[in-house]
């Protein structure tokens, strides 16, 4: 297919069906929309369903029972929906069911703003809904990146059978850029999904049944340590980061998302100024790479983290540089999606000012 | 699985006839008495001398003659512990 | 010898963890049973709520998803979109189904989806010690109404069935008891004909079943029996209350 100009929520949605979903359960959001509606147009094309649920709490039920049921499926939301259905993803990631979901980040808490923001790094990343589980976080900084880590979630999430989240904010959703979506084919080999409720028609007799519920404590400590033996699987093999001009850079920029493009513009116009800045973009936020860090962290100064937050990424940062370098930070909120030169400035002041 | 206890031996007449065949999995009753309500005969009752694997009284035929093999007992038993033959 | 009654090849052989003389033996009896005579065991999905019959999965011999409290009809809405030649049922409590997944029951109905729901109504909630449910009487002590329901404050029972059947995309919503053998044989009649209208097709069916709780109501199995008949039939007439190939 030749590139197409698309907005990055109908992209995302493409790239879903492009990768096989046929199943698509949401609630209207702002500022994520477009792909609930792009799926009710196109996924009854390709025989697939599309429901609009009587809120998120159902969508995320909908998909649990879709997912049980063995087909690739997708939900999307924004910040308070994606609060509403922390239970719902709970169960499928104790159930052990694949799954892929959209996050198009707004300003909280509570109601908040509708503009972009990446405070929901937290609830993606440390859990959000209750017990020990983790979701897979890709977080994509451009069209392109968003369409391929769709793609990747949905082959990610059956192999792993979890919960997949694509995290992106608003500017990515409302976005408009070239995008190539080629044919597609799994990135890996991928297991049967025997375990899925068919009907003991297909299983000689045998029962299959979802569930995440172990009254027996050994049981449940049991089934735990199962989980968490994938989550190390997929610390030590599923981690992904970009590093940009790190080699000679007295600052390293942490930054993902569309706040890592702003970076990439503000590291030019710090190049112009004669100053050497880098940029590390964990593009897995969960599991996020720390060894990263280990490899910039001797052949720089100090460590500065951009969010549009208060500082959630910025303490897996401090977890990672373990004290090694002095670690700044810069964050917007609210909505509000820094400019740049903003981020010079905050570069000229940690190299300039303070004699670091 | 127990056989309900032995009915007083069949006259001549009621050999002919069978009886109907009531079967209870004695240690799955709860003892609730839903079978001994129902019964439209009234031949069943708990059996107050002993207790199954569960501590329940279990429910018995103690009058087997007069049983009509309706299955009714069956029916309403939640714990599916009667079978029924006629 | 002929079989008069034997355990249904629909339940499984694990004893069940229900109080002595609960209806929900009955009723599982009564969907297993249509289940296998429908000859639809071999492609059924249940969806088991959070209650007592949490565990319905251990007895129903067919595939099954456990589901949040009150999304059942959500699950099974996925389910069934995924596998539509597949019989998706839901069976669920008066908490599950009319408190905490009211939104969930209505817009299944609104949407027609074409699933069954067995509504298990005991007026209380049983599995968490019996607290009052949307449809515990008015006057019926429970203990968070340890003085009786109180219309004022706590209002007076939800009759779902009368409430669903005004969804103009519903098939067939109608209300049952298991507490006599002959309101047992028309229960069984009912489920039998929700499961076949699913099978033909024809939308979203819903059978409420009045059920005991001896446990939290206080009173012993069979007099639990006779309550449904004194105080809960009144309260909730018996019937069919929509059915959209015309039939009683």
């Amino acid at each position: 297919m030749a590139r197409k100009l698309m907005k990055g929520n109908e992209a995302i949605a493409a790239a879903a069906i492009n990768a096989g979903c046929r199943f698509f359960f949401g609630y209207p959001i702002t500022p994520q929309n477009e792909i609930p509606e792009y799926m009710s147009r196109e996924l009854p094309k390709v025989g697939g369903s599309y429901v609009q649920a009587e809120s998120e709490v159902a969508a995320i039920n909908m998909v649990y029972g879709a997912a049980g049921a063995g087909a690739r499926v997708l939900t999307s939301s924004s910040s308070p929906g994606i609060s509403l259905m922390q239970e719902g993803i709970s169960y499928i990631a104790g159930a052990e069911l694949p799954c892929v979901l959209v996050n198009i980040m707004r300003a909280g808490p509570g109601l908040g703003g509708v503009q972009p923001a990446q405070a929901d790094y937290f609830q993606a990343t440390k859990g959000g809904g209750h017990g020990d589980y983790r979701v897979l976080v890709l977080a994509p900084a451009n069209l392109q990146e968003a369409v391929d880590l769709t793609q990747l979630a949905f082959d990610l999430a059956d192999k792993y059978r979890n919960p997949v989240m694509v995290l992106a904010d608003g500017m990515i959703g409302q976005l408009m850029e070239p995008v190539e979506l080629s044919p597609y084919r799994p990135a890996f080999a991928l297991p049967p999904k025997d375990w899925a409720t068919t009907g003991t028609v297909h299983s000689g007799g045998r029962q299959r049944v979802i569930n995440s519920l172990y009254l027996y404590p050994d049981q449940l400590e049991n089934h735990i340590r199962a989980l968490f033996r994938k989550y190390a699987e997929m610390e030590r093999t599923e981690v992904r980061y970009e590093l940009y001009n790190c080699d000679e850079a007295d600052v390293v920029i942490v930054a993902y998302g569309t706040t890592s493009r702003i970076a990439r513009s503000a590291i030019e116009k710090c190049r112009r100024l004669g100053l050497r800045v880098g940029l590390l973009r964990p593009i897995t936020l969960y599991p996020f790479p720390l060894a990263a860090f280990d490899q910039v962290v001797e052949r720089t100064r100090a460590f500065l983290v951009v969010e549009m937050s208060m500082g959630q990424m910025l303490d897996d940062v401090k977890i990672a540089v373990a004290g090694r370098r002095p670690i700044s930070f810069y964050g917007r909120t609210g909505g509000i999606v820094p400019t740049s030169e903003e981020i010079v400035k905050q570069v000229q002041e940690l190299l300039g000012g303070r004699g670091v | 699985m127990q056989a309900s206890p032995p009915s007083p031996p069949a006259s001549p007449d009621q050999q002919k006839s069978a009886l109907p065949e009531v079967i209870f999995a004695e240690d799955l009753c709860k003892g609730c008495e839903l079978c001994v309500t129902v019964c439209p005969t009234k031949i069943l009752k708990l059996d107050t001398t002993r207790v199954n694997i569960r501590g329940y009284n279990p429910a018995i035929v103690y009058n087997l003659a007069e049983c009509s093999g309706c299955g009714s007992c069956a029916k309403i038993c939640p714990d599916s512990v009667i079978t029924v033959r006629r | 010898m002929k079989i008069v009654y034997e355990k249904s090849r629909g339940l499984t052989d694990v004893p069940m963890h229900y109080c002595p003389g609960c209806t929900h033996g009955i009723i599982h009896k009564l969907v297993a049973e249509t289940l296998v005579e429908l000859d639809v065991l071999g492609r059924t999905v249940a969806v088991a709520p959070v209650g007592c019959a949490v565990f319905a999965y251990e007895y129903f011999n067919c595939d099954a998803h456990e589901a949040a409290h009150g999304r059942a009809p959500a699950v099974a809405t996925g389910i069934k979109r995924v596998l539509p030649d597949n019989i998706v049922f839901t069976y669920q409590g008066d908490g599950d189904l009319a408190s905490i997944g009211m939104a969930e029951i209505v817009h299944a109905a609104m949407r027609g989806e074409n699933i069954t729901v067995v509504f298990v109504n005991n007026a209380i909630y049983g599995m968490t010690g019996g607290q009052m449910a949307p449809t515990t009487l008015v006057g019926q002590p429970t203990t968070t109404s340890p003085l009786g329901r109180s219309r004022l404050g706590q209002g007076a029972p939800l009759r779902v069935c009368e409430m669903l059947a005004t969804i103009e995309a519903t098939a067939y919503i109608a209300r049952v008891s298991v507490h006599t053998i002959p309101r047992l044989n028309a229960a069984k009649r009912s489920l039998k004909k929700a499961f076949q209208m699913q099978v033909d097709n024809k939308g979203f069916s819903l059978v409420e079943v009045l059920s005991t709780c001896p446990t939290n109501w206080g009173l012993s199995p069979v007099d639990a029996l006779r309550w449904v008949e004194q105080n809960m039939i009144p309260a909730y007439p018996l019937g069919v209350y929509k059915d959209i190939e015309g039939g009683t």
